[in-house]
């Protein structure tokens, strides 16, 4: 009797855990070019590194374009019948943000970049960003 | 009780003069039916008697001992009066047999033989004679030894009454067969040396015809036996200028006594003996001469004090047998470094003998029980050069095992923590190496001029006094002793010089074991083999895991070759947290910045865990995953240990370098072994507001911790 509560036991303990999965992900790497639409020419704005690896340059021109590589970093989440939680995602956490004359006016990761439709005109897919205020 | 003892005096009298005129045939009786003697009514009970005797004689061949009953009563009450003596348990009787006076224990062709002559003052008429077993300790202690009887014998205290008159013959015997007398069955053969080899002694008292007197001419009416001269040993109990005293010449002549030891001991004397004898029967009587026997007493001549140990007057026949008894127990001599030649250890044992029996202060003891006790309680706290005794079970006070050495020896014993059956169980060789690790390492004599490296030495000694090392993978005990002798030829007397010498050695420390108690409990680890693995992260010979199941050939070796760099990545990270005492900035950061503490406590953990993913690790296998999402490396079931850690095809192979396909098989296992989680990723800004506790329990905490400090 007990062998067979035990037995129960540990099949429920099994059937739980075999469902629930601790997945590693990885993003990918990508460079972004941004272009601050600056209002005002007195502003200044920067950008920072909000979490994982990257570089930014910037040009200093009026055009105001940034050199944004978000490199790629390690993620995971927790998943239990099919249901994502817990999650450390590598495209969706918010990578950067950006600082009009100090305070920070928004933040973005990797997929808000990837979702902004890109200009071609200077050969380059360079990324518009309109600050919000 | 007087009523008790005159119907005492009665019976005995009774019994005496039917003893007087015994006599008994050899094989006249029944000698497998002991309840013979409850269908007797005649004289037979005697040979019921006789039977009754054989077993407690232990001598197979010996018919008679020469205590015979009036009748069954009387041999029935005689029995009652020893019951209490009698050690039931292995089947042995007493039958009242062993109670006379003096015993002497003698070897004839390889058999023991203990006879126990009768309590005679000399003449034929045997005279009332009151026996103490309160003062006969000699005899008590015998019956003791030679009964196995656990009876408190000191503290007992039983008179014995003899009656003086003589007994009635028994029918058939032949001859008078008195009280002490004893027969041995004869093969009717005649040694060549004229003497009964069945040695059918008639007499002790005298008067009797056994036939084949020993040393005597055989012929009947006793006197000329040796019997008598025997009693002579006993001259305290008997009166020498008896009938038969004639015989005492024989046992203090050399001559005499010479005869007795080829016949009683069955050996030849040397030349030598010959002439130590006539010195040992001057100064001490034969009969202490043939206690310390002749092997003792050859190997003792040039030695005064052994030579004198049997020459006490009183205990000294005593005495000498238990000198006897130990010196024939005295089996183990440890002569480290030297050449043990036979002689050698003779020597070393007669010395050593010499100096328990200078030391044991036995002549002060006034009754052979207190004596041997003391003896022996003396003997445990000797300082006896060059010997180890083994004596098992010492007359019952239990073992003697360890008996102190010379200096050189308790320089052993002290310097290296070496216990009493540690040198007892060690061979010589093994001794002489310690006897060498303990003079090179033996520190300055105070006063004297002190060593450079007294310190190191110090250290090195605590450490082989106090440290075990044990071969992880196979259990065995490593040979500390052939490292520090090979310190001791080189003169490189440091922990630093220890330390390049197990360089390269797979070693576990006791400490290291004493210290992981708690640890092997929490973790639920029993078994010794695991313990051992588990601290030296050794694969001991197994696979070591990283099998890759589904896997392409290429692919199964990159996840082979990465599985090995995780170990080798635990690995380090293991022993850089062994030596972290808090001064490697290195360490320091990595433990602030992955843990948010650098506590002792947490280091500890830190370290313990590792060892522990290391421990499992060995059995990790790895799985080929097809179906995982785009972004997808690795993933496990958490804490589901007999499974496969999934690896994601293509992407663990093709985006990830050498060094994090490790860390993240290090991540996985984290999951997999123990119960982190993932509370934040490094890269994320909450994984710095983690607390210590988090970072503990999270897997990115340990896997980016070891890539920080052993990539």
């Amino acid at each position: 009797m007990k062998n067979a509560i035990f037995g129960v036991l540990i099949s429920l303990y099994l059937i739980f855990f075999q469902s629930c999965k601790q997945i590693e992900t990885l993003s990918s790497n990508k460079t972004f070019y941004l272009s601050i639409n600056k209002v005002n020419t007195v502003d200044t704005i920067e950008i920072n590194i909000l979490a994982g690896k990257s570089n930014i340059f910037y040009s200093t021109d009026t055009t105001l374009t940034f050199k944004v590589t978000l490199f790629e970093v390690r993620g995971g989440y927790s998943e239990l019948h099919g249901r994502k939680f817990n999650i450390h995602d590598g495209f969706d956490s918010k990578r950067i943000k950006i600082l009009k004359n100090g305070i920070v006016n928004t933040t973005l990761s990797y997929n808000d970049l990837s979702t902004i439709i890109p200009n071609n005109l200077d050969s380059l897919p360079t990324y518009k960003i309109q600050l919000s205020y | 009780m007087k009523i008790f003892k005159l119907f005492f005096y009665v019976l005995m009298a009774g019994m005496l003069l039917f003893l007087s005129g015994c006599q008994r045939e050899e094989g006249d009786f029944d000698k497998s039916n002991h309840n013979i003697l409850e269908n007797r009514t005649d004289n037979s009970h005697q040979n019921g008697f006789l039977e009754y005797r054989k077993p407690i004689a232990g001598f197979p061949n010996l018919d008679c001992l020469g205590t015979e009953f009036w009748d069954k009563d009387e041999l029935l009450f005689q029995m009652a009066s020893f019951e209490r003596f009698i050690d039931k348990k292995n089947g042995q009787y007493n039958c009242g047999v062993p109670v006379w006076g003096a015993t002497i224990i003698q070897t004839f062709n390889n058999e023991i033989l203990r006879i126990t002559p009768i309590v005679n003052d000399g003449t034929f008429e045997r005279k009332n004679i009151f026996i103490s077993f309160t003062y006969d300790n000699h005899t008590k202690y015998i019956l003791q030894d030679y009964l196995l009887w656990e009876n408190d014998i000191e503290n007992d205290s039983l008179d014995i009454v003899f009656s003086s008159k003589p007994r009635i013959k028994c029918p058939g015997f032949g001859g008078n067969m008195k009280r002490g007398q004893w027969s041995k069955k004869d093969d009717g053969i005649t040694g060549s040396d004229g003497w009964d080899n069945d040695i059918d002694w008639g007499s002790f008292g005298g008067g009797g015809s056994g036939g084949g007197n020993l040393g005597g001419s055989g012929s009947s009416g006793g006197g000329s036996g040796i019997s008598n001269t025997r009693l002579h040993l006993y001259n305290s109990y008997f009166n020498p200028k008896g009938g038969y005293a004639n015989c005492d010449v024989k046992l203090t002549t050399a001559k005499g006594c010479e005869d007795f030891i080829t016949k009683v001991f069955g050996t030849t004397l040397s030349s030598a003996a010959k002439a130590n004898l006539q010195e040992k029967i001057e100064t001490c009587g034969c009969y202490n001469a043939l206690l310390v026997d002749n092997e003792i007493f050859n190997k003792s001549k040039s030695d005064p004090q052994l030579k004198c140990l049997s020459c006490y007057a009183h205990q000294g026949q005593e005495f000498g047998y238990y000198f006897k008894e130990l010196y024939s127990m005295i089996t183990d001599i440890k002569l480290p470094c030297t050449n043990n030649s036979a002689e050698i250890k003779n020597n070393a044992k007669n010395k050593a003998l010499e100096n328990i029996c200078q030391s044991a202060s036995f002549h002060l003891a006034v009754y052979p029980g207190q004596l041997i006790k003391k003896y022996l309680e003396e003997i445990k706290n000797l300082n006896i050069s060059y010997i180890y005794p083994v004596i098992d079970n010492f007359f019952g006070i239990g073992k003697v095992r360890e008996i102190k050495g010379s200096d050189d020896q308790m320089d052993m014993k002290n310097l290296l923590g070496l216990s009493g059956d540690d040198i007892l169980n060690a061979d010589e060789q093994t001794l002489c190496f310690k006897k060498q690790i303990a003079e090179c390492l033996k520190p300055a004599e105070p006063g004297g001029p002190i060593g450079v490296n007294e310190a190191e030495k110090a250290a090195l000694l605590d450490f082989y006094k106090n440290t075990e090392l044990t071969n992880p993978c196979t259990g065995d005990a490593i040979d500390k002793d052939a490292i520090f002798l090979g310190l001791c030829e080189e003169g490189d007397l440091s922990m630093s010089g220890l330390e390049a010498a197990l360089d390269g050695v797979d070693y576990i420390t006791s400490k290291e074991l004493d210290d992981s108690k708690e640890i092997f409990e929490i973790l639920g680890i029993t078994n010794e083999a695991d313990k051992l693995k588990f601290l030296s992260g050794s694969d001991c010979g197994s696979d070591g895991g990283g099998k890759c199941k589904n896997c392409s050939v290429g692919e199964a070796g990159i996840v082979f070759l990465d599985h090995e760099r995780a170990k080798q990545m635990l690995d380090c990270a293991i022993n850089k947290l062994k030596n972290y005492n808090g001064s490697d900035a290195t360490i320091k950061n990595a433990l602030v910045s992955s843990f948010n503490t650098d506590s002792k406590n947490a280091v500890s953990f830190i370290k313990t865990l590792c060892q522990w993913i290391k421990f499992q690790s060995i059995n990790t296998a790895y799985e080929s995953d097809l179906n995982c999402g785009n972004s997808t490396l690795a993933w496990s079931y958490p804490a589901i240990q007999f499974t496969n850690i999934h690896l994601c095809n293509p992407n663990y192979w093709n985006v990830l370098d050498d060094q994090e396909r490790s860390a993240t098989m290090i991540h996985e296992m984290f999951h997999l072994y123990y119960i982190a989680g993932d509370w934040a990723y490094i890269w994320e800004e909450e994984f710095h507001g983690l607390t210590p506790l988090q970072h503990l329990t999270n897997s990115d905490s340990f896997s980016e911790f070891i890539n920080a400090i052993c990539l």
